[in-house]
């Protein structure tokens, strides 16, 4: 009997029974970017001056490339050069992803009670349509296109 | 004693399956297209072609029972050059006998420069569903196979075909159950529902398919298939610039896949 139960049980150890609609991490969500970027994943708040005078807002930016590396880091308060916030987002550790590489800003509040964030993550978006049509053309002509058969209908 | 009977015999019934499967495809597509569409420019016929080599991997088994195949396209080449789809992944949430229930993460393949919706075809191809038939068995099968993106919108690709098991053979060393299919095929969307809106554009469409796939006894996947599929796909822009826009485009497929 046990050369026949033990397919059984390695299968159903080696896979983990997954709840539905539970996405495969596959992908950088804003969302898992949100939690890796929170203010309990990276320690922000050694970058806050002390005393800190009045409140002040980082604005940051960055790609993070299919390896999980991030290049192009930028930080900057008031449009000056935030180095010390820099190097705190060049060190965050993203996992491996299959997409292009991920293009993002966002910002930090910081206020006496700390730093609040990241605030308007945005992500470039791919431009989808128009779907199921296989066009050969070139990238100008398609945006023509799309601009021209208004293809912002099919985002709801 | 009957619980340990009941485990027996879902063992004895259930594939040893193979936890990562290589496949290469190659696929041959035709389009001709028609418009009455002042936006589109006039549009030549085009033939191109997909040489693709794919690895499906087991990722996780769902609550129904239903196993979660992650399917990554290693290497995309297009008439020779590297296609943007080369790296994206889909998981394919199927039952054991291939249906496919969902198509989690298309919306990183879908559209754009990728545009896995106009091959999708190769999700049945990849994930065949055919009936349970003894060998001469001929009997029809109804499977779907839907294109969900994450706000809501779906477009439901389905075939209707009948199924035959010519025989059981062990071509390259698997022995392989070989089916025989032959029906037609669909494309709508997005489905209608309580978001629904008139002006968002609309996709139809039907033609015939045949194709002829091997199964493996073993895990129930598929060995090798080559298929001849087809389809006339109408959709309608009815907010484009210079008045509603329709689109008609001629879609041929043929191709071959096997497992590496």
């Amino acid at each position: 009997m046990m050369p026949l139960l033990q397919p059984l049980l390695l299968s159903a150890l080696a896979l983990a029974t997954a709840p539905d609609g539970a996405p495969l991490q596959r992908y950088l969500s804003p969302e898992r970017l949100e939690a890796l970027l929170s203010p309990e994943s990276v320690e922000w708040s050694s970058c806050v001056p002390e005393p800190l005078d009045e409140p002040f807002q980082v604005r940051l930016s960055l790609r993070v490339l299919p390896t999980g590396a991030a290049e192009a880091v930028t930080a900057t308060t008031d449009g000056a050069p935030a180095p010390c916030w820099s190097a705190l987002l060049t060190a965050v550790a993203f996992p491996a992803h299959d997409e292009d590489p991920l293009e993002m800003e966002f910002s930090l509040a910081v206020h006496t009670g700390g730093v609040v964030g990241p605030g308007g993550l945005t992500l470039l978006a791919r431009e989808l349509g128009p779907l199921f049509l296989l066009l050969p053309l070139d990238a100008a002509e398609r945006q023509r296109l799309i601009r021209a058969l208004d293809t912002s209908a099919e985002i709801p | 004693m009957m619980p340990l009977l009941a485990i027996v015999a879902c063992v004895h019934h259930t594939p040893s399956v193979a936890p990562v499967v290589r496949l290469d495809a190659s696929l041959d597509v035709g389009v001709r297209t028609e418009s009455e569409c002042p936006a589109l420019p006039a549009v030549p016929d085009a033939a191109t072609r997909f040489e693709l080599a794919l690895t499906l991997t087991r990722s996780r088994v769902f609550r129904d029972g239903s196993v979660g195949w992650l399917l990554v396209f290693d290497d995309v080449q297009r008439d020779g050059a590297p296609h943007p789809l080369t790296g994206r992944s889909v998981e394919l949430r199927r039952f054991g006998d291939g249906e496919i229930l969902d198509v989690d993460l298309l919306e990183h393949a879908l559209g754009g420069d990728r545009q896995l919706e106009v091959i999708d075809l190769l999700l049945p191809v990849v994930s065949p569903h055919p009936p349970d038939l003894r060998p001469g068995g001929v009997a029809p099968r109804t499977t779907s196979w839907p294109l969900r993106l994450p706000d809501g919108r779906t477009w439901n690709g389905s075939s209707d075909a009948t199924w035959t098991l010519k025989e059981t053979d062990d071509a390259a060393g698997v022995r392989a159950w070989v089916f025989a299919y032959d029906g037609t095929w669909t494309t709508d969307g997005p489905a209608r529902g309580p978001r629904a809106r008139s002006d968002r554009p609309q996709t139809t469409a039907t033609g015939p398919l045949q194709g002829e796939v091997r199964i493996s006894v073993r895990d129930g996947l598929v060995v090798s298939h080559t298929f001849d599929w087809a389809r006339r796909l109408e959709v309608l822009y009815p907010r484009a610039t210079k008045g509603p826009c329709h689109i008609t485009q001629h879609q041929s497929f043929s191709g071959s896949l096997r497992r590496r």
